[in-house]
C-alpha cells in the first residue's frame, strides 16, 4: 500500500508539469481573444436599420453575430400595421443568417411607409435575444414614435435574467463540481491517508456515496429544469416542443447532458446500493459529471461566440478547476470530521494534517486553474473596467471576485495557520483572532474530548472549511446567474437613452436625442453612427411651455463627409421630430432652427458619432454579407482592463503553477 | 451656450460645418446667369492692417479672402480666421462703406466684415440655401432664402435676424429685391416660382400685395429707371414693365435677361443672348436704341463714364475676354485678356462676376487663379492678381458707379 501511494507521489510532480504546460497553453491561446458578444445579436440586416429603399424588397436578411441562431421568429409589419412578412429560414450554411421573405405586393398597393422588424431567436447558447429595427420604402422618414417605443422596447428587455435559468444553473454547478472535486479528493487526498492510520474506508465509502449520490439526484433535476426551461423558449411545453427542442443542436447537447446525469446517478446508485466497486464508482462520477460538464461548456457563452474548441476548453477547465477546489472542500467538510471522529486520538492530527496537505496541492491546481481561467473569461465578456459596476453581468461578477477573495483568504487561513497548529503541538494551544472566530477558545480551558492536542483546532478547521464552502456554494449561484445574463460585452452597449441640451434666450430651445448619451460637459451628444436618432426640438416660454413655431423647423447637419437638411414634424407633444441617421463616424455639428413666437432662433449643436462600441455591432457601409464575421467582435484592440485581465491570467497561471509544483514536492519529501 | 453660435458670436473656431453647400452646389449651375460673387482668400488670419479699406477689393476664395489694391495690383491683405471652405453667395457693401456682408452658404449664414478692422465681426444665422442680399435701407441687410422664399433682415447696428419676411407665394422660390429711394417703403420682389411680383412692405415686413403677369412661370431678373418711373421684370422670355406709381402693367417686351442702368440713369442695358439690347431709360415706351453682339456671351456690364463717353465693361463668359462697348457708338471698341474660368464640359451659359469700383473692373479668372484687374479710364488690364483659386465673388469697397441701386442684375 505504502509502495503504491509512493510511486503516487513520484507521479504527481509530473502530472503536475504536464497540467501546467496545459493550462499555460491555454492560458496564452485564450489571452489573445478580445472580448466578444454572447448570445446571438443583431449585427447587420438588409434592408439595414434606418435604411431607406425605392422599393420593398423581397427579403429581410438579418446577420447575427455571437451565437448561431437555432430558432428564429421574424414578423415584419408595414405602414398600415399588418404582417406582411412569411416563416423566417434560418441558413443551413451559416447559423448566422435569418431570412424572411416579405409579401409580394400587387400593383395597386402602395408599399411605402415604414416598416417595423420584430425579431427574436433562440440561440446556441440557449437564450433567447430580440429586438426591434425599423426601414422604410420610398420617400417617407421612420416614424418618430415608433422609434422611441422600440428604442423604449429594447432597454426593457435588454438585462433580463430568467430567475429559473439561473437558479437551475446555479444548482447545476454546484452539483458539478461536487461531482468533479469530490471523487478525485476522495481518491488523491482521503482514502490514502485514511489508509497510512488505518482508518476505516468504509465509513468514508458511506458517507461518501450518500453524499454524492444526493448531488447526483440534484444534477438530474437541475439537467431537467434546465432543459424545460430552454424548450419553453422554443414554444409551449407540449410533447410537440419537446421534439422540436431535441432536434436542434442545443437539444441535442442537453440530451447528452441528460444521459451523463442519469449515468452518474445510477453509479452512484449502484454504489449506495454496494454493488459497484469503490475505483468503479469514482471514475464513473467523475467521467459522467466530466461529461455534463462538458455539454455545459460546449453551449456556453465563450463556446459559442469565441469559437467552439477554444471556448469549450476554457471554461470546462474552469469547472474543472472550481470541482478540484469546492468539491473537495465539500468532501473535507462532510466526510472528513466523522471519519476524524472514528480515528482513534493518537492518529486523529497525523489523519488531519495528511489529508489536508493532499488536497491542498488539488487545491491550489484547481485555484490555479479557475483563477487563471476566469480571468480569460472575464476579459473575454467584461471590454471596460466600467463595465463591471453598470451592467447585472458585471457586478455579478464583481460580488463574485469579492467572494472567491474570501474564500482564498478562508483557504489560506486552513492551510498557512491551521495546518501549522495541527503539525506543531506547541502552537496547538494558541488562541487567536481566527480561533475565536470558528470556536476554538475553549482550547486553554476544560476540553471536552478529554483534553487531546489538536481537538480544538481540528474543530476550528471543519468550521472554516463549512464557512469556506458556504462562500463557494454561493460563487457557484452566481456563476449561475453570470451564465444565464447577457455579458456586459452586450449588455453594457445598450444603455443609451436620451440626451438633452438646452439653449436660453427669449425662448428656450431644447434639443433632445434618442437613443444618446451628454459627454462629461453635457455639451455634446454621443451617438451611434448608422443608427436612426431621433431628434425633438421643444421651445419652452418662461412659464415652461412648449411654444409653437411660426416656420419650419429645421435640422442641419454637417458631418466628416455627409450633410443633410431636413425639415421637422410637429408632434402631438407640441414638439419638433425627425428621424435621422448619421452615417459617418466623427464630429458633427448640428443647428436648429425655428421661429417660436415670431423670433428666429439658431441654435448650434455638437454631437460625436462612433460605431456601435459592443462587439455585436458592425460598420454597414464595411461590412461584407458574404464573408460574416461570426465572432461579431470589432476590429478594435483590448482595452486596457481587458489587457490587464489578459495579464492577470498568465501571471496566476504561471505562478499557480509553480506554487502547485512547490507543494506537491514539498507533500512528497514529507511523506518521503 | 458653450459652442451655440448665436448671430454676433465670434468666438466659434475654425468652421467645421458644410451643411447645405451640396443641396445648393446643384441650384448653383441652374441660376448661373444671376449668381453673384463667391469666394476670396486672405493670409494672415484677421486683416492685420487695420488702415481702412477705401479704394480695396475684397476677393473671397473658399479659405481666405484677399484684399486686392488696384493701384497696386496686388493683394495687401488677408483673412483667413474663420474660413473654411466657404462657399459665397452675394456681397453688399453698406451705404457708408463701414462693413461687407456676403452670404455664406455652407452654413447658410451671413458674414459681417468691417472694413476698417478688416476682420469678421459677425457671423448671422439665416435661413436655407440663400443667395442674394440686398441693402434697402441703411439700417438692414436683407438676405433671401432661396428655400423658404423669404428675407432674413438683419440689423446692420445688432447683427441679428430681426424679422422674416416671406415673400414668395409658395414658400420657397429663387428671388430678388429691387428697391429704390423712389418706391419709399415698397420693395418688389421675384419669384422664380412665382408668374408676377411680390410687393413687399419693407417698413411692415410683410408682403402686401401681388402683381400677378400669368397664370404659371416665375419672374427673375428685375430694373428700374427712375427718370420713367417704370420697373422692369424678367417673366420667363419676356420683360414685363410695370409704372410704380399705379403697380399697372404698361408693357412687355419680347426679350428678357439680365438688365444694367447706366449711372446716367438713361440707358438701359439687357442681355439676350450674346447680344446686349440697349433700351432707353428715359422714354416711357422703352425703346430700344440699339443693339450690340459681344462674342463670347456678355455677363454682368458695368459703365465707365470718362466725361465723353460712355462705355461698358463686360466679361466674357464663353473666352477669357472681356468686351469693351462704346455705348456712343454702340459697338464693341475692344477686347482684353483678362483669363478664364472654370467651364465644365458642355456648359454654354455661365456666370461670370465682373464688378466696378471707381475706374477699375475686376473680373476673376479661377482657371488662371487670378483676378484681373482694369483700368477702365485706359482700358487696359494692369494687373493679374495671383489669389487663392475658385474666386467667384468681389466686393469694391467705394463707389462702383451705380449707387446703391446699381447691383441690380
Amino acid at each position: 500500500m505504502q509502495s503504491t501511494e509512493s510511486s503516487d507521489r513520484r507521479r504527481q510532480p509530473r502530472i503536475a508539469t504536464v497540467a501546467a504546460v496545459a493550462l499555460i497553453a491555454i492560458v496564452l491561446a485564450a489571452s489573445v481573444a478580445t472580448p466578444v458578444v454572447a448570445h446571438a445579436y443583431l449585427s447587420d440586416a438588409d434592408p439595414a436599420n434606418g435604411e431607406q429603399v425605392e422599393t420593398l424588397p423581397e427579403n429581410v436578411t438579418l446577420f447575427f453575430s455571437g451565437d448561431g441562431v437555432q430558432v428564429a421568429d421574424v414578423t415584419v409589419t408595414g405602414p398600415d400595421g399588418e404582417a406582411v412578412s412569411g416563416d423566417a429560414t434560418i441558413n443551413p450554411d451559416d447559423t448566422q443568417i435569418v431570412r424572411t421573405p416579405l409579401e409580394a405586393p400587387t400593383e395597386s398597393d402602395d408599399t411605402d411607409g415604414m416598416y417595423t422588424v420584430e425579431w427574436e431567436v433562440f440561440a446556441d447558447d440557449g437564450h433567447t435575444t430580440s429586438g426591434t429595427f425599423f426601414f422604410s420604402v420610398g420617400d417617407d422618414p421612420l416614424d418618430r414614435d415608433a422609434v422611441l417605443e422600440a428604442y423604449d422596447d429594447e432597454d426593457d428587455a435588454d438585462e433580463s435574467v430568467p430567475p429559473v435559468e439561473t437558479a437551475a444553473k446555479g444548482l447545476l454547478l454546484v452539483a458539478l463540481v461536487a461531482l468533479i472535486g469530490g471523487p478525485l479528493t476522495a481518491a488523491i487526498a482521503v482514502y490514502p491517508a485514511a489508509g497510512r492510520v488505518g482508518a476505516s474506508a468504509q465509513s468514508v465509502d458511506r458517507r461518501l456515496t450518500r453524499l454524492l449520490a444526493g448531488t447526483s439526484v440534484l444534477l438530474l433535476g437541475s439537467v431537467v429544469a434546465l432543459g424545460l426551461v430552454q424548450a419553453r423558449s422554443v414554444g409551449p411545453l407540449v410533447p410537440g416542443t419537446l421534439l422540436e427542442f431535441a432536434g436542434l443542436p442545443l437539444g441535442q447537447a442537453w440530451l447528452g447532458q441528460l444521459a451523463f446525469a442519469a449515468a452518474v446517478v445510477a453509479v452512484l446508485g449502484a454504489a449506495v446500493a454496494g454493488s459497484f466497486s469503490r475505483r468503479g464508482w469514482l471514475a464513473g462520477t467523475v467521467v459522467g459529471a466530466v461529461g455534463v460538464a462538458g455539454t455545459v461548456s460546449w453551449t456556453s457563452h465563450s463556446a459559442t461566440a469565441i469559437g467552439r474548441l477554444q471556448g469549450f476548453a476554457v471554461d470546462l477547465a474552469h469547472i474543472a478547476g472550481a470541482g478540484l477546489w469546492v468539491g473537495g472542500l465539500v468532501v473535507l467538510a462532510l466526510v472528513v470530521p466523522p471519519l476524524l471522529r472514528d480515528t482513534s486520538p493518537a492518529d486523529r492530527t497525523a489523519l488531519a494534517v495528511d489529508t489536508i496537505r493532499r488536497y491542498s496541492v488539488l487545491a491550489l491546481a484547481g485555484v490555479t486553474l479557475a483563477g487563471a481561467t476566469g480571468l480569460i473569461l472575464a476579459a473575454w465578456h467584461v471590454p471596460t473596467l466600467e463595465d463591471l459596476g453598470e451592467t447585472v453581468y458585471g457586478t455579478a461578477l464583481s460580488a463574485k471576485t469579492l467572494l472567491v477573495l474570501l474564500a482564498l483568504g478562508l483557504g489560506g487561513f486552513t492551510r498557512f495557520i491551521l495546518l501549522r497548529r495541527l503539525e506543531s503541538p506547541t502552537d496547538a494551544g494558541r488562541t487567536g483572532f481566527g480561533g475565536r472566530l470558528f470556536g476554538s477558545s475553549s482550547e486553554s480551558g476544560v476540553r471536552e474530548d478529554g483534553g487531546q492536542p489538536g481537538r480544538e483546532t481540528i474543530t476550528t478547521f471543519r468550521r472554516a472549511i463549512i464557512l469556506e464552502v458556504g462562500v463557494l456554494v454561493v460563487v457557484l449561484l452566481l456563476s449561475g446567474l453570470l451564465t444565464s445574463a447577457p455579458t456586459a460585452a452586450v449588455a453594457g452597449d445598450d444603455t443609451l437613452g436620451s440626451a438633452t441640451i438646452e439653449r436660453e434666450g427669449e425662448v428656450d430651445l431644447a434639443l433632445m436625442v434618442t437613443p444618446a448619451e451628454g459627454d462629461d460637459g453635457g455639451d455634446q451628444f454621443l451617438v451611434e453612427s448608422g443608427e436612426p436618432v431621433v431628434f425633438e426640438v421643444a421651445f419652452i416660454d418662461d412659464h415652461g411651455e412648449s411654444v409653437a413655431s411660426d416656420r419650419t423647423v429645421r435640422l442641419s447637419a454637417a458631418g466628416p463627409d455627409d450633410t443633410f437638411d431636413v425639415d421637422l414634424e410637429e408632434t402631438d407633444d407640441g414638439t419638433y421630430a425627425t428621424v435621422q441617421t448619421l452615417p459617418a463616424d466623427g464630429d458633427w455639428e448640428l443647428r436648429v432652427t425655428g421661429s417660436p413666437d415670431g423670433e428666429f432662433v439658431s441654435e448650434w449643436f455638437d454631437a460625436h458619432a462612433s460605431p456601435a462600441s459592443d462587439a455585436h455591432e458592425h460598420d454597414h457601409d464595411e461590412h461584407d454579407h458574404d464573408e460574416h464575421d461570426h465572432d461579431g467582435g470589432p476590429d478594435e484592440s483590448p482595452s486596457p482592463f481587458v489587457t490587464l485581465l489578459q495579464f492577470g491570467a498568465v501571471v496566476v497561471g504561471v505562478v499557480g503553477t509553480v506554487a502547485v509544483a512547490l507543494e506537491a514536492t514539498r507533500d512528497r519529501d514529507r511523506s518521503e | 451656450m458653450p459652442k451655440g453660435m448665436d448671430s454676433a458670436n465670434m468666438d466659434h473656431p475654425v468652421k467645421r460645418r458644410r451643411v447645405v453647400q451640396a443641396i445648393t452646389g446643384g441650384i448653383a449651375i441652374g441660376l448661373a446667369g444671376c449668381l453673384g460673387d463667391d469666394d476670396d482668400n486672405g493670409t494672415d488670419g484677421n486683416g492685420d492692417n487695420g488702415d481702412g479699406s477705401d479704394g480695396l477689393a475684397y476677393a473671397f476664395a473658399p479659405n481666405t479672402i484677399s484684399i486686392i489694391d488696384p493701384a497696386e495690383g496686388a493683394v495687401v491683405d488677408e483673412i483667413t480666421d474663420g474660413i473654411d471652405d466657404n462657399d459665397w453667395g452675394d456681397p453688399q457693401i453698406t451705404a457708408d462703406y463701414s462693413e461687407i456682408y456676403v452670404i455664406e452658404g455652407s452654413l447658410d449664414q451671413v458674414l459681417a466684415i468691417d472694413t476698417e478692422s478688416r476682420e469678421v465681426v459677425a457671423e448671422v444665422d439665416i435661413g436655407p440655401d440663400g443667395t442674394h442680399l440686398y441693402h434697402p435701407n441703411d439700417d438692414e441687410m436683407w438676405a433671401h432664402s432661396d428655400e423658404e422664399g423669404a428675407f432674413y433682415v438683419i440689423e446692420t447696428s445688432s447683427h441679428e435676424v430681426v424679422e422674416i419676411v416671406d415673400s414668395g407665394l409658395e414658400g420657397e422660390g429663387h428671388g430678388k429685391l429691387l428697391y429704390h429711394d423712389n418706391f419709399g417703403s415698397v420693395g418688389y420682389a421675384t419669384n422664380v416660382n412665382d408668374p408676377g411680383v411680390p410687393v413687399i412692405d419693407l417698413d411692415g415686413y410683410e408682403r402686401s400685395e401681388f402683381l400677378e403677369f400669368g397664370d404659371d412661370g416665375g419672374t427673375h431678373y428685375k430694373a428700374y429707371s427712375p427718370q420713367t418711373g417704370l420697373a422692369y421684370f424678367e417673366y420667363g422670355d419676356e420683360t414685363v414693365v410695370v409704372d410704380t406709381d399705379t403697380n399697372e402693367i404698361v408693357d412687355e417686351l419680347a426679350f428678357a435677361g439680365g438688365m444694367y442702368l447706366t449711372p446716367d440713369e438713361e440707358l438701359l442695358g439687357v442681355l439676350d443672348g450674346d447680344e446686349i439690347r440697349f433700351l432707353d431709360a428715359t422714354s416711357d415706351d422703352s425703346a430700344e436704341l440699339d443693339s450690340v453682339t459681344v462674342e463670347g456671351g456678355p455677363d454682368a456690364l458695368r459703365y465707365y463714364d470718362d466725361g465723353d463717353t460712355m462705355y461698358g465693361f463686360t466679361a466674357n463668359t464663353m473666352n477669357d475676354e472681356a468686351a469693351v462697348i462704346d455705348l456712343d457708338a454702340f459697338d464693341v471698341v475692344d477686347t482684353l485678356s483678362v483669363g478664364d474660368i472654370e467651364r465644365p464640359e458642355d456648359a454654354h451659359h455661365l456666370h461670370r462676376t465682373g464688378v466696378a469700383g471707381d475706374e477699375y473692373f475686376f473680373t476673376p479668372a479661377d482657371a488662371d487663379g487670378f483676378v484681373a484687374v482694369v483700368d477702365m479710364s485706359t482700358q487696359e488690364v494692369v494687373a493679374h492678381v495671383d489669389i487663392e483659386e475658385g474666386v467667384d465673388t468681389i466686393q469694391y469697397v467705394g463707389d462702383s458707379g451705380t449707387g446703391y441701386t446699381g447691383t441690380i442684375r
